[in-house]
C-alpha cells in the first residue's frame, strides 16, 4: 500500500525543493501482524522528484511496538 | 478536515467533515479569530441546504473529503466538499463534489458548483462506486495566479481506457473552476497500463490519495497520485505517479512513477497522452 497516504514537507531553505512523504503502512509482510509499516521521504530537485537520496522512517526507530503498527497509515504536514 | 481563509477575517478557518451525520453527511465551518476558532457564524452544509444541488441520501459520505483554495483569485478561498458515494441518476456511488464560492462572510451557496463526470463538460462518465471526490489536491498546475483542483476517483473503471481509478483536473479562472481544458487521468494516460489490459479483479485504486507542490522541473505545481494497490514485483505493492505541471497545465509528456522497487538511480519516465489535452 505504498502511496495510500501522502504529504509534503516544505523546503528547508528558499533555494531548495519540497520533500514528498509517502506512507506504506502494510510494509513488512503478508500477515497482518507483520505489517510494521514504513514512511519514505523522496526529495524534490531541479529535475523533479528523484528516488536518489530517498530516506525512510520505520516504527522501529520510534518507541512504538513495531509489530502490526501499520506505521504511515495517515500523514499530514 | 481542511484549513483555509474562508471569510470574516484574515485568520485561517476550519472546515470539518461529518460524513455520518444524519446518515448522509454534512460539513461544519468554524471561523478563526484573534482568540482562536469561534462558533459565532458557524455554518453547516449538507445536500439539504438551500442552493446545494442533489439530495441527502443514506451513506452519501457528504464531507468525507474537503479542500480549500482560491480558484477565482478574489482573495477568499472556496470550499470543496466531496460526496464520494453520491448517487447520480441510477449510478450508485458515482460520487460528486460541491464547490462553494468564498466571500467576506464565508462560503455561500450563491454560485455554488456541482461537478460529476460526464456532466457540465467534465470528461468521463459516471460508474458505480467510482468514488469521485474521495481525495483532493489543490495547486497551480499552470503556475498562474489561479489555483486548480485535482479530484480523485479511485473506484472508477472503464474497459475502454483500461485501469481502475481516475483523477480529474479542473483549472481555475477569474470566474472560478471551469470545465474548459479539464483533464481525466488514468493509468493508461500515464503509461503504466496498456489499453484493453483491464482486469476486473485488479483494483490499483489510482487516485486514492493526492498531493500537490512544486517539486522541481519548472515553476508550476506538480501532482502526485497515490496508487496504493498497484502491482509491483516482490512483496511490495503500490506506487506514486508524478505528473509535472507546465504553463499549459499537467503534461502527459512529463510523468514519472516511483515505487518501493524503483532503483535509487532511476525512476521510470513515460510519455503518454492524457484525455482532454490537444
Amino acid at each position: 500500500m505504498f502511496g495510500s497516504a501522502l504529504a509534503v514537507l516544505p523546503p528547508a531553505a528558499p533555494q531548495e525543493y519540497p520533500t514528498l512523504v509517502v506512507g506504506a503502512p502494510n510494509y513488512g509482510g503478508r500477515n497482518e501482524e507483520d505489517r510494521s509499516g514504513i514512511v519514505h521521504l523522496i526529495r524534490g530537485s531541479a529535475d523533479g522528484l528523484t528516488a536518489a537520496r530517498d530516506q525512510v522512517l520505520t516504527a522501529r526507530q520510534h518507541p512504538q511496538h513495531p509489530i502490526g503498527e501499520q506505521f504511515g497509515w495517515q500523514l499530514t504536514s | 478536515m481542511a484549513v483555509g481563509n474562508l471569510g470574516y477575517s484574515s485568520h485561517d478557518d476550519l472546515a470539518v467533515g461529518m460524513p455520518g451525520r444524519d446518515g448522509a453527511g454534512a460539513a461544519l465551518v468554524l471561523f478563526g479569530s484573534a482568540s482562536g476558532l469561534i462558533s459565532d457564524d458557524r455554518q453547516v452544509w449538507d445536500q439539504g441546504t438551500a442552493g446545494i444541488s442533489g439530495r441527502p441520501e443514506r451513506d452519501d459520505d457528504f464531507g468525507e473529503a474537503l479542500a480549500t483554495g482560491d480558484f477565482d483569485g478574489d482573495g477568499h478561498d472556496e470550499l470543496v466538499i466531496g460526496v464520494r458515494y453520491d448517487r447520480i441518476a441510477d449510478t450508485i456511488g458515482a460520487g460528486s463534489i460541491h464547490v462553494l464560492p468564498g466571500t467576506s462572510t464565508g462560503p455561500t451557496a450563491d454560485g455554488a458548483q456541482h461537478w460529476t463526470p460526464g456532466q457540465s463538460g467534465l470528461l468521463g462518465q459516471t460508474t458505480e462506486t467510482a468514488l469521485f471526490g474521495d481525495a483532493f489536491a489543490v495547486g497551480s498546475y499552470t503556475g498562474s495566479d489561479h489555483l486548480d483542483l485535482a479530484i480523485g476517483s479511485p473506484g472508477w473503471n472503464s474497459i475502454d481506457t483500461g485501469g481502475a481509478g481516475a483523477v480529474h483536473v479542473l483549472y481555475g479562472t477569474s470566474n472560478g473552476l471551469t470545465a474548459r481544458g479539464n483533464q481525466q487521468w488514468t493509468e493508461y494516460d500515464v503509461g503504466t497500463r496498456e489499453p484493453r489490459d483491464d482486469q476486473p479483479e485488479d483494483s490499483p485504486r489510482f487516485g486514492a490519495s493526492l498531493v500537490a507542490a512544486d517539486f522541481g522541473r519548472g515553476k508550476a505545481d506538480d501532482l502526485v497520485i497515490g496508487v496504493p494497490e498497484a502491482l509491483t514485483p516482490g512483496w511490495a505493492s503500490g506506487a506514486v505517479q508524478i505528473v509535472y505541471g507546465s504553463p499549459y497545465g499537467l503534461s502527459p509528456a512529463r510523468t514519472r512513477q516511483i515505487s518501493q522497487v524503483t532503483p535509487a538511480s532511476k525512476a521510470s519516465t513515460t510519455t503518454r497522452r492524457c484525455s482532454g489535452l490537444p
